[in-house]
């Protein structure tokens, strides 16, 4: 029987999706609801927003950026 | 670090580490200078004075809204701001003027194309009085060119600089040494000073006065003027030839005076290094120059330009610089690759016609620089001998050429007695000019070191790029001398002395199974390593090595890491060189790779940032780098600079710089990027290569590829060889931002290992391309460990019979 | 017609059949909507029906055009009917034929002819003004009043406010306004600019006083004022003859009203609130015409400069420099300017006439956090480009472009749709079935055929269509 599932579609780079498994796998799966394939994934509606969130903690803290400071000083 | 590194540093590399840890004797001297003329405090400390309005907060570095500007701004072609940076306006009429001038009192921070900037140094005001401008004539043609009022900020820092620099000089004179000035109560103060008054010779007594030699005399070889007079040191030439040619027509009015005199006292020859260290405590730095029309003492070299060799404009500017006032002056030369240094510095040779030593980075470049020299001069080949870990010669006359490399001259333990031998010889005598190539990635106690065993009279620092992630730049400035010039790429570009290129950044994807690896802890090392190995990137490399290869281009594809270069060399069956292959198998692939028209890529480490000289080569392709080493994308750009295609129609040499998306070689790439895009290089990124999805022929096409590829990089973190060369980088630049916990240690020993890959005096296996070759290449890769340590022993025991 | 009077058409058309006629009673307005809002071919249009005895016949009017100008025809007319400017009428024979409406035609023959005693074309003063002001003065006051607006949308964003009085000439009436029209948004008190108040700001200064004052309509009502009554002033004030002064005594009482507002706005100048009459400035008289446009935004300057320096920094040519190295250079000592650039750029060094700085990584994804596209920063870059800059095709370095865009969208890494994923199909056929109806609504996101699922953003007719096929 063809089901509807109820989520909101997320659509990144592979890198992207990486890290947003890895997140859900660290905290007990409460964000994904399935893996689509190397750029989407399906994430429950209400997690969302946390999830974005924690990405952009992710990724300051994994990536590092250009210095916020002149380089020509 | 395991203590197994030490060993396998090539023999004659071994004095550096110990030097390394040594702390600089200077050190103190150097900060002291550094305060004195500390801009930033200076340009706080105006900007406390100034009117303060709405938008002040968002200028944090400099506020000059409600400077005086002149009525006549429309007209003038720069801002100078109170730290001493300047903007100049390159659509100026009296742009090339000004240009001209800024280049000799000024450090060229960015010169893209509209807009150029620059900044005022303690070192460039230095080079700048060294030259022959006054103080006045300083601030006078500044003002002239600002379309605002100079602040007093900026006029006390220039009278500052200037008053205390240059206004005393350590001569030699036949052999011997002079501090001279035309001040005598300058003189006077030195006296005074007990350490000095005790470094004094005996033999004189009081100030010595004679007239100052006439400034401009020199002709330098290979010019129009030396056309004429065709000798150096052409005293009566310079009133009847042109005087344009030559860089001190800027200061005809001061000519006109009555003759000068200058006043100088004489100091004890081994006192010398005192004597400048007490000076530059004093806060009045000695300069160095070089009277050598008047020495005597040291025999003359039979040594000229031959008639074909012609000088350009911009070494023209250059060595006339070095030049004036019919002396050498020490001091660097900075000139994109590509761009003649070699003849820079045999033109050199050619104006002083003493003995010279040479000193490159490299026994490949050893062999270069003889080459050049017999192209370019008439000297007698017997008359230029070579020291390096495998010829050790001396020259049969009374002067002569020795080149060398830094390793060969600063190392002091196990050399061997032929070694030795050649080494006295060098100590013993005194030499005219030392020409020290790359002089950038000399660190600066190792410097010290070359220039306090070799006695010359005056010394050519040049490079590519007077860059390094440390600060150790600045010690250059005491150690050879200032920055004498510093040529403009996007000028030597257009006028097709060099390569024009286009530059591309290519972010590759990492594929979800790499990622997700990289995202899990571990070693810096083997997130690096899955960076570089990211499938995609490989794609992307084999990519645009087929599409240039169709385009008929010859390749470099560059890689710091040893472990991929081997990986992707094999897997596309291309020829390869790092630190370890043999300089008998090097040139010979280097040979193919030039004549050969089945060879048209060929994999390099690191050893081929420098010195290498292939102008068949119009593409490069960069898999990975050393971190965010802005000297190394410069001198890697370098590579292709002096493509021989340079000057056809339409001409483009192409460098592409491939980077794995998310990963930290996004961040390095940047910041690599940083020194190239201020000399008005614009990288464009892309992001999709073009028609690389219709490919299915390329490597890791299949997942089960990738898994399989993973897995071999899983277990290479574990062997020896990708930790040890992962990073692994010339001289000092451990210190390359990475902001690193700990890495100065490793580094040190690092820097140890690279070093002997850079002398070229080398051990261990022999490598080539073919098919075969790489099969006994794989079996060491595995059994690395246990072969190593096979080789460290061969190499031990060669060393012990007697390099 | 302008680019500038576009929104202002767009506003008219949306308003319904009674507003119109109300408005059409003035022949100010009828003239300035005839000569500015309609396109070239309606003007025709209307110029041939005014005097015509009879309707038009919609067959006699197809004659007029070659069928290949069919379409200008539909266009033209669709406008006049949406203004109620034309009427279609039906006979009895079921001929279709057109006909000016007729408040339209008369105020418009008035205002050409000069006829009628309706006053909408204002009252000039007949007392002379002791206090006589010039058009320099009025130029340099309505160019004040603006600037201030703009810089306390800017300013306030960029975070002058802190520093000086800003914000405070700008009257609390237009604060609020700026806010309802979503062009600021304040949040604990600080102020800042939204997409569409950049979008605002980078507009020629016509097409911003249309916007803010579009706004003003729109809640015109709320104001206790007639939204009619605010346009026929508006209009009149499109043909008012800048460096007169104009009587109050002929206004309404909503358009007394408006006069605070407008003199807040530079629109209009007073002496002071009690005077008995008002100067149009700059502003007013360019409202229904492009020409003599007051220059745009670029020349709110530091009182401490000499007039000097201001006037020989050219406001209207561009004046910024982008290099490939990413650094920007402005020949500007505007204030409003140098909030604007600061918005996407790391400034580090002015001087009397220039400002330099680098536009970053960092800086570029500030400015999108605050709404602003990549798009707008470049639009203003170019259209600010500085001569020098004009002489490369495109003006901007195509690495620079490329790379801003990059920054906007590296800073979002992610894309979202909400909705529901379809699995689980018995079949191929079903999945390939439903999959092509999802696509043929619309409202297919992604699919994946080898997994045989996709993603919906909507489901409702999905599931009644899934419904139905299983009941047959």
């Amino acid at each position: 029987m063809v089901k509807a599932v109820r989520g909101t579609l997320v659509k990144c780079d592979a890198s992207i999706k990486a890290m947003l498994v890895d997140i859900d796998s660290s905290l007990r799966n409460e964000f994904i609801i399935e893996e689509l394939d190397e750029e989407h994934v399906l994430v429950k509606e209400t997690k969302i927003a946390e999830l974005k969130q924690r990405l952009q903690t992710m990724l300051k803290e994994r990536l590092k950026e250009p210095d916020t400071s002149d380089s020509e000083t | 670090m395991p203590p197994k590194r030490k060993a396998q540093a090539a023999p004659d590399a071994e004095g550096w580490e110990s030097q390394e840890e040594e702390a600089l004797s200077d050190q103190e001297t150097f900060d002291k200078l550094r305060d004195t003329f500390d801009v930033v405090a200076m340009s706080k400390r105006a900007r406390a004075s100034r009117a303060v309005d709405a938008a002040s907060f968002l200028f944090r570095k400099c506020d000059q809204w409600d400077a005086p500007l002149k009525a006549d701004h429309l007209n003038r072609p720069l801002w100078v701001d109170d730290a001493g940076r300047i903007i100049l306006e390159s659509f100026s009429p009296i742009f090339d003027e000004a240009q001209d001038f800024l280049i000799n009192i000024a450090e060229p921070q960015s010169r893209v194309s509209r807009m150029h900037e620059y900044s005022l140094t303690t070192h460039s005001l230095f080079a700048a009085v060294s030259v022959g401008h006054s103080s006045k004539e300083i601030i006078d043609r500044l003002e002239k060119y600002s379309k605002i009022a100079l602040s007093p900020s900026v006029i006390a820092f220039v009278e500052k600089s200037t008053s205390s620099f240059g206004k005393a000089k350590i001569v030699l004179k036949k052999t011997l040494s002079y501090i001279e000035s035309d001040d005598p109560s300058i003189l006077r103060k030195l006296l005074k000073d007990a350490t000095i008054a005790e470094c004094k010779a005996t033999s004189s007594d009081g100030l010595i006065k004679e007239a100052a030699p006439k400034i401009g005399m020199m002709a330098i070889p290979g010019t129009k003027m030396a056309a004429g007079a065709n000798q150096v040191a052409a005293q009566a030439a310079a009133e009847t030839q042109a005087p344009e040619t030559m860089i001190t027509t800027l200061r005809e009015e001061d000519d006109d005076e009555e003759v000068a005199q200058v006043h100088s006292f004489q100091i004890k020859s081994e006192e010398r290094e005192k004597v400048i260290k007490r000076c530059q405590d004093m806060g009045l730095p000695l300069t160095e120059e070089y009277d050598f029309n008047n020495d005597e003492a040291n025999a003359k070299l039979d040594i000229d330009l031959r008639p074909h060799a012609q000088i350009r404009y911009y070494q023209e500017k250059a060595l006339s610089k070095m030049f004036s006032n019919s002396r050498a002056r020490s001091g660097i030369i900075v000139l994109p690759c590509g761009a003649g240094k070699t003849l820079v510095g045999i033109t050199a040779a050619c104006g002083v016609k003493k003995s010279v030593i040479v000193l490159c980075t490299s026994a490949m470049s050893v062999v270069q620089w003889r080459a050049e020299f017999i192209k370019w001069s008439n000297i007698n080949p017997e008359d230029i001998a070579v020291f390096t870990s495998e010829s050790k010669n001396r020259f049969p006359r009374d002067a002569g050429i020795i080149i060398s490399t830094y390793t060969m001259i600063t190392s002091t333990r196990n050399r061997s007695y032929d070694s030795e031998k050649v080494m006295d010889f060098i100590r013993s005598r005194e030499w005219g000019l030392l020409i020290a190539d790359e002089v950038h990635v000399v660190p600066a106690n190792i410097f010290k070191k070359v220039t306090y065993s070799i006695a010359s009279h005056s010394k050519l620092g040049l490079t590519a790029t007077l860059l390094r992630e440390d600060d150790k730049i600045e010690d250059l400035n005491f150690l050879i001398g200032p920055k004498l010039y510093e040529a403009n790429w996007q000028e030597l570009s257009e006028q097709g002395h060099i390569a024009k290129v286009q530059c591309a950044e290519v972010w590759c994807q990492m594929t979800p199974e790499f990622y997700s690896e990289w995202l899990k802890p571990s070693s810096v090392q083997k997130r690096a390593l899955l960076s570089i190995m990211n499938p995609r990137k490989f794609q992307a490399c084999q990519f645009l090595i087929d599409y240039h290869e169709r385009r008929g281009d010859k390749i470099i594809v560059f890689s710091d890491n040893v472990y991929a270069l081997e990986k992707y060399a094999r897997k596309l069956n291309k020829a390869y060189i790092y630190g370890d292959t043999p300089q008998a198998e090097r040139l010979r692939i280097l040979e193919n790779f030039q004549h050969n028209d089945m060879v048209n890529t060929v994999f390099l480490s690191k050893i081929g940032d420098t010195s290498l000289d292939l102008p068949e080569a119009t593409c490069l392709i960069q898999i990975s780098s050393h971190y965010g080493s802005r000297r190394q994308e410069a001198q890697r750009l370098g590579r292709i600079l002096r493509a021989k295609r340079r000057n056809d129609e339409g001409f483009n040499a192409f460098f592409y710089s491939l980077v794995s998306k998310d990963t930290d070689e996004m961040y390095y790439s940047s910041k690599r990027q940083a020194f190239l895009v201020d000399q008005g290089y614009a990288f464009k990124v892309i992001t999709r290569l073009e028609g690389i999805d219709l490919r299915s022929d390329l490597a890791f096409y299949t997942p089960q590829d990738r898994r399989e590829l993973l897995m071999d990089v899983l277990l290479a973190k574990d062997t020896d060889a990708t930790e040890e060369r992962i990073a692994g980088d010339m001289f000092g630049s451990r210190f390359a931002t990475t902001g690193g916990k700990g890495r100065k240690k490793t580094g040190a020993k690092r820097t140890a290992g690279t070093l002997s890959d850079l002398s070229g005096g080398q051990d261990m296996a022999y490598i080539e391309y073919n098919k075969s070759r790489n099969k006994e290449l794989k079996k060491k890769g595995i059994q690395n460990g246990f072969l190593r340590k096979l080789n460290r022993g061969s190499a031990n025991a060669k060393k012990a019979s007697g390099i | 017609m302008s680019a500038s009077s576009s929104q202002a058409l767009e506003y008219l058309e949306l308003l319904p059949r009674q507003t119109h006629t109300k408005l059409y009673e003035q022949p100010s307005t009828v003239l300035a909507i005839f000569r500015c809002m309609l396109p070239h071919l309606a003007k025709s249009l209307v110029m041939a029906m005014l005097y015509m005895p009879s309707s038009l016949s919609a067959q006699d009017l197809d004659t007029w055009f070659r069928p290949t100008a069919r379409s200008d025809k539909d266009k033209s007319i669709s406008i006049l009917e949406q203004l109620h400017i034309v009427v279609l009428k039906q006979d009895a024979s079921r001929q279709n034929s057109y006909e000016l409406s007729k408040g339209f035609a008369r105020a418009l023959r008035q205002a050409l002819e000069g006829s009628g005693s309706h006053r909408s074309f204002g009252v000039p003063s007949s007392e002379t003004d002791p206090d006589k002001v010039t058009v320099a003065f009025l130029d340099e006051f309505a160019q004040g009043q603006w600037e201030n607006i703009l810089f306390y949308m800017v300013g306030s964003t960029v975070g002058l406010s802190s520093s000086n009085a800003l914000g405070r000439d700008v009257g609390e009436g237009t604060k609020a306004l700026l806010r309802l029209g979503e062009f600021v948004k304040s949040t604990h008190a600080r102020v800042s600019i939204t997409r569409a108040g950049f979008t605002f700001v980078l507009q020629e200064t016509s097409a911003q006083v249309w916007s803010l004052l579009i706004v003003y309509l729109k809640h015109a009502d709320q104001l206790g004022m007639s939204e009619t009554d605010v346009l026929s002033f508006l209009f009149m004030l499109g043909s008012l003859e800048l460096g007169q002064d104009y009587t109050i005594s002929t206004l309404s009482a909503t358009q007394l009203q408006m006069l605070e507002d407008l003199y807040a706005f530079g629109i209009i100048y007073r002496s002071n609130e009690k005077a008995k009459t008002f100067y149009p400035t700059r502003l007013a008289v360019t409202l229904t015409s492009d020409a003599g446009m007051l220059s745009t935004s670029s020349t709110l300057r530091n009182k401490a400069i000499s007039n000097e320096v201001s006037h020989r920094s050219a406001p209207n040519t561009g004046f910024i420099i982008v290099e490939t190295n990413y650094r920007l250079y402005a020949y500007t000592d505007s204030l409003l300017q140098i909030s604007i650039l600061s918005l996407f750029t790391k400034l580090t060094t002015r001087f009397p006439n220039l400002v330099s700085g680098k536009l970053t990584k960092e800086s570029i994804t500030r400015a999108v956090k605050l709404g602003i596209s990549s798009a707008q920063i470049l639009s203003y870059l170019t259209s600010h480009a500085h001569p020098q800059m004009q002489k490369n095709n495109p003006y901007l370095p195509p690495t620079v472009m490329d790379q801003i865009r990059l920054w906007e969208y590296e800073g979002e890494r992610v894309e979202t749709t909400n909705g529901f994923l379809m699995k689980d199909f018995p079949s191929d056929a079903e999945y390939r079935d439903l999959a092509a109806y999802a696509e043929s609504l619309g409202v297919l996101i992604w699919r994946n055929d080898a997994r045989r699922m996709c993603f919906v953003d909507r489901v409702d007719q999905i599931s009644s269509y899934l419904k139905k096929k299983s009941q047959k």
